[in-house]
């Protein structure tokens, strides 16, 4: 899966929150229209006009994922799915298999995926950041809650 | 030498005894007997109970490969019927009455009953077993499914008489009342939390079903029971919102983007094709990922659910 950032120094306005009594990300508010979803683990993002504009899902977080990774510099923009995917038969994968989780509960950044590669980084929802290297591959997913659960 | 009994045979023969006992008990009390009277009345039923086990087991294991509907249903409704009409003739026969008419009865109830066991277990294992075998080059090839066994294809569409279409419920609901099947139910409800049709059947609920085939009546009472504690799914409010998504574009605009989430029945498919793994973090929760279609499109369905509580937090179908 490819995918494309388009700097415009705006993002998608909304709240990422984390619900501690059901381990997942969510956010508010949430449109209930979508073309397709990504999956990065088991949680989905949803585009729209190949815009990327909102997630949420399951993310058990426990203390095997402490770590001191630090989120890369990124700008606010747009985070573009390039592939033409069937709209309304299912989410599609964006890698093959589960990624690594890791909490900086020093910061409060949560990140999917490789938190050491290097690429290039956006703010495509508040709080919500993706690396994508120069292949337009995805490298990592960083979330930001309003809180995160003691771990 | 150990024997062992993976498939549980032996308690077929525990709840044959057990029902048969109970049966003479009721028959017993009709009759007036008390002390060792009511106590040969008990060991007489349980013994009719155990032989008639023995009987049905036998007979329909006689039909090793009934890899057709008919076959199953003829295997299943020998069965029935060579088991009815001993279990028929011998209770006739403790309670005093004729025979002949007792084994006769018996004999076309046992028939009947089996035949639909027959129909019911051709749909759920005999063509998940054809599926199988269909898709086993598929499943070998997919590594990370190869754990899963069982139902490769779940499937959101039916045809009037597939397993999960109106038809085949309306015949599990009628084997509600079928007491071979209502003890055969129940102890898959002991050690699986669900009955044979893969339905969610608690101890408590199989508790209430054997005890309802000992009170007249009771039968209506235990499916009533059953309709009040009948498992109910509930999602967090994170999976909630994926209930009413709907897409917006392509063949399928319009459409829910997940209709699946409102269908218990994939859930139970999905949960009946294997134990799941335990959830390293949500409480009591346990993971399914399944392969199968939907909206004719090959793929995995992922389920993350507990069991007790029914609360499902993860509900996708995705394409790896």
């Amino acid at each position: 899966m490819k995918f494309e950032i388009e700097y415009t120094g705006v993002s998608e306005d909304r709240l990422l929150v984390y619900r501690i009594e059901e381990y997942s990300f969510d956010m508010e508010p949430w449109i209930y229209e979508l073309d397709f979803e990504i999956a990065i683990n088991t949680i989905t993002l949803a585009v729209v006009d190949k815009k990327i504009i909102q997630l949420n899902g399951f993310c058990g977080l426990n203390k095997k994922m402490k770590s001191n990774f630090e989120v890369p510099k990124s700008q606010k923009g747009i985070l573009k799915v390039l592939d033409d995917l069937e709209p309304g038969i299912g989410s599609y994968s964006a890698g093959k298999e589960d990624l690594p989780i890791y909490v900086n509960t020093n910061t409060g950044w949560v990140c999917i995926g490789n938190p050491e590669k290097k690429g290039n980084a956006v703010e495509f929802v508040n709080s919500c950041v993706a690396v994508i290297d120069d292949d337009k591959g995805f490298v990592s997913l960083w979330l930001k809650p309003d809180r995160l659960p003691d771990i | 030498m150990i024997y062992t009994d993976p498939d549980g045979n032996f308690w077929n023969f525990v709840i044959g005894g057990v029902l048969g006992g109970i049966s003479g008990w009721q028959i017993g009390k009709a009759q007036g007997a008390k002390g060792w009277g009511m106590f040969g009345y008990i060991a007489g039923g349980a013994a009719i109970g155990v032989v008639t086990a023995g009987l049905a087991e036998g007979v329909a294991g006689a039909f090793v490969s009934s890899n057709t509907v008919g076959a199953s249903m003829g295997a299943y409704a020998t069965a029935g019927a060579v088991a009815g009409s001993f279990s028929g003739a011998g209770f006739a026969a403790l309670s005093g009455n004729t025979i002949g008419k007792g084994a006769l009865i018996g004999g076309l109830i046992g028939g009947l009953g089996g035949a639909v066991s027959g129909y019911l277990q051709y749909n759920q294992i005999g063509v998940s077993m054809e599926r199988s075998m269909a898709n086993r080059s598929q499943w070998m090839a997919c590594k990370d499914c190869a754990w899963t066994v069982n139902k490769p294809e779940v499937v959101v569409k039916r045809g009037m008489l597939d397993y999960g279409s109106p038809l085949y419920d309306a015949l599990v609901a009628i084997n509600d009342f079928n007491p071979l099947a209502i003890a055969v139910n129940s102890m898959y409800g002991y050690l699986y939390g669900r009955d044979t049709a893969g339905r969610p059947l608690s101890g408590m609920e199989a508790t209430a079903n054997l005890l309802s085939l000992a009170v007249p009546g009771g039968r209506g009472a235990g499916i009533a029971a059953k309709g009040v504690t009948q498992a109910e799914y509930t999602f967090t409010k994170t999976a909630a919102k994926h209930l009413t998504e709907v897409v917006k574009r392509g063949e399928n605009a319009g459409q829910l983007a997940r209709p699946y989430m409102n269908s218990p029945l994939t859930i139970q498919e999905i949960m009946s094709t294997s134990k799941g793994t335990l959830d390293a973090t949500f409480k009591g929760g346990m993971n399914w990922r399944v392969p199968g279609t939907f909206r004719g499109s090959q793929g995995i369905w992922e389920l993350g659910i507990n069991p007790k509580t029914n609360v499902i937090y993860h509900f996708n179908f995705t394409h790896p």
